[in-house]
């Protein structure tokens, strides 16, 4: 399924002040890609993301998708950084969430959701509350209940930002190993370059605000992708690339870049 | 389960402690002082032997269990008002505003200031009874059922719209559950105030319930028998709230 972003607008008022989060964002997701989302922090990603998802209007432009693989099924489901999970609700529960508010029945539903609890590795967690869970395994709860949804689009709004780097290592080989499994079409919001680099066949890189879409690289790593790549030149390369592009953004963030550029 | 039943039974080592210095007191050390002691300071000995008469001969169960009947109907009113009220405020913000106004002007009043009112329109019985305790235990669960709503995480419900909620379903499978730990605090909070003003209302227009009795005790110059009723209401009053807390634990295995 592919995603057509044109020209969307996003303004917002905060405490009486007008702001604009996106001017004129326009950005073309292929079917089955993994793209990665990356701009300087209150650049608007994940503005852009809630628009993409049908969770906040724009004030203008337009979202369309387009190539329904599948005519039942919700078109986007989104992930998020953390606490998105249902307190109340042990671990079946969540994932089998999305089937039960489609009206699934309850036999199909739990054993859809025991498949994705098993392909997320949270085995003997089925009977568990979230707040007993680490950060990681939420995590892939959170994943688990995404993909059980059976979503077209699954929209990533940096859900490993809040685990600690070991285990941020962790999920990002795990994301890959399921990703490879199901590719579904990704947006993923990150602040991480490597990540970026990593997971993406695509860097869309973002403008400070007012957001746009600055540049997007091709990321040219190979399928299927592993942490050794972490070390290759063109890991390097492509990182460097990106890191350069968002610098520009920061500098313009903190109104440094003028005297520098006009010399 | 032995170490249980023993740390259970400690717990109430300092209750067991008072009264034993109570009785010692007004049972033993008072009397030679005074003759009539009991009529004014009695032990607890006495307390517990016109608590056994009472027992025997049943008053005292018909009494608790009409006292029980008001604040159970008083407080299945208020309950049946408040949530659905409280859940409508919190469902539709700008109701919840007009709303909200009312509730502050009408809520520092102390329920007791409307048993002139119970009394003008209900007369002397268990209905007006019922009517302050309605009065009484409404705004807890009221105030506390806005406050459960108001604090779902609007991550929650971005999640559940995500998966595909609808509105009804967001409602139902998402508001309802995250604000009920809260909504069980208000109903606790409710049927605490309800059985305080149980006693005020019917100390002042009843003919049954145990603040009658206790109103009793003062024409029958039986100060005991007044223990006994404020005993029967303390223990009382204790053992809701331990089955609220119950409750609590049961209905709310998440909420640790």
């Amino acid at each position: 399924m592919r995603i057509s972003v044109s020209n969307v607008d996003k303004r917002f008022s905060v405490r009486g002040r007008e702001v604009n989060a996106l001017n004129k964002a326009s950005l073309e997701v292929r079917d089955a890609e993994f793209l990665t989302l990356l701009g300087p922090s209150g650049c608007g990603k994940s503005t852009l993301l809630q628009i993409i998802a049908g969770l906040e209007p724009a004030t203008g432009g337009k979202v369309s998708f387009e190539g329904r693989r599948t005519a039942s099924g919700p078109v986007t489901t989104m992930v998020w950084q953390r606490y998105a999970l249902f307190p109340w609700r042990t671990i079946k529960h969540n994932v089998a969430f999305g089937c039960e508010m489609r009206g699934m029945p309850r036999g199909e539903r739990m054993a859809r959701a025991q498949h994705f609890i098993e392909n997320v590795g949270l085995i003997g967690f089925e009977e568990a509350f979230p707040h007993e869970l680490s950060g990681g395994m939420q995590q892939r709860v959170a994943l688990a209940r995404a993909l059980c949804n059976d979503p077209e689009i699954l929209l990533m709004d940096e859900p490993l930002a809040a685990l600690d780097a070991q285990t941020r290592t962790v999920m990002q080989v795990e994301l890959l190993r399921i990703w490879d499994q199901y590719k579904k079409t990704v947006v993923y919001v990150t602040h991480s370059i490597d990540e970026a680099v990593l997971l993406g066949d695509r860097i869309a890189i973002m403008s400070a605000r007012p957001g746009r879409i600055k540049e997007v690289i091709p990321v040219t790593l190979p399928r299927p992708r592993t942490l050794d790549m972490l070390t290759t030149p063109e890991f390097h390369k492509l990182a460097d690339h990106a890191w350069n592009s968002i610098k520009e953004e920061f500098d313009v963030a903190y109104g440094a870049s003028k005297e520098g550029q006009s010399q | 389960m032995g170490s249980k039943l023993l740390r259970l039974i400690s717990s109430f080592s300092l209750l067991a402690a008072i009264l034993i210095g109570w009785e010692i007191v007004a049972g033993t050390i008072y009397p030679k002082y005074n003759a009539t002691s009991v009529n004014i300071f009695p032990p607890p000995s006495a307390v517990l032997g016109i608590f056994w008469d009472l027992l025997r001969s049943g008053e005292l169960v018909t009494h608790t269990l009409a006292s029980m009947a008001r604040v159970a109907v008083g407080f299945g009113i208020a309950t049946l008002i408040a949530v659905p009220l409280g859940l409508s405020m919190g469902a539709w913000p700008a109701w919840g505003e007009q709303m909200r106004v009312v509730i502050e002007v009408l809520r520092p009043i102390p329920p007791f200031a409307w048993i002139p009112f119970g009394l003008l329109w209900f007369g002397v019985g268990p209905e007006q009874t019922v009517f302050v305790i309605v009065i009484s235990s409404i705004f807890p669960i009221l105030m506390n059922t806005v406050a459960g709503v108001e604090q779902v995480e609007p991550v929650l419900k971005r999640s559940a719209l995500s998966l595909g909620a609808s509105k009804l379903r967001l409602f139902i499978n998402v508001v309802l559950p995250r604000a009920l730990p809260q909504i069980i605090v208000g109903l606790r909070i409710g049927l605490g105030f309800a059985w305080m003003v149980l006693v005020a209302s019917e100390l002042i227009g009843s003919t049954a319930g145990l603040g009658y009795l206790i109103l009793d005790s003062r024409n029958l110059g039986l100060p005991s028998l007044a223990f006994m009723g404020m005993f029967v209401i303390g223990i009382i009053g204790y053992l809701l709230d331990a089955g609220m807390r119950w409750l609590e634990r049961v209905l709310l295995p998440w909420n640790a």
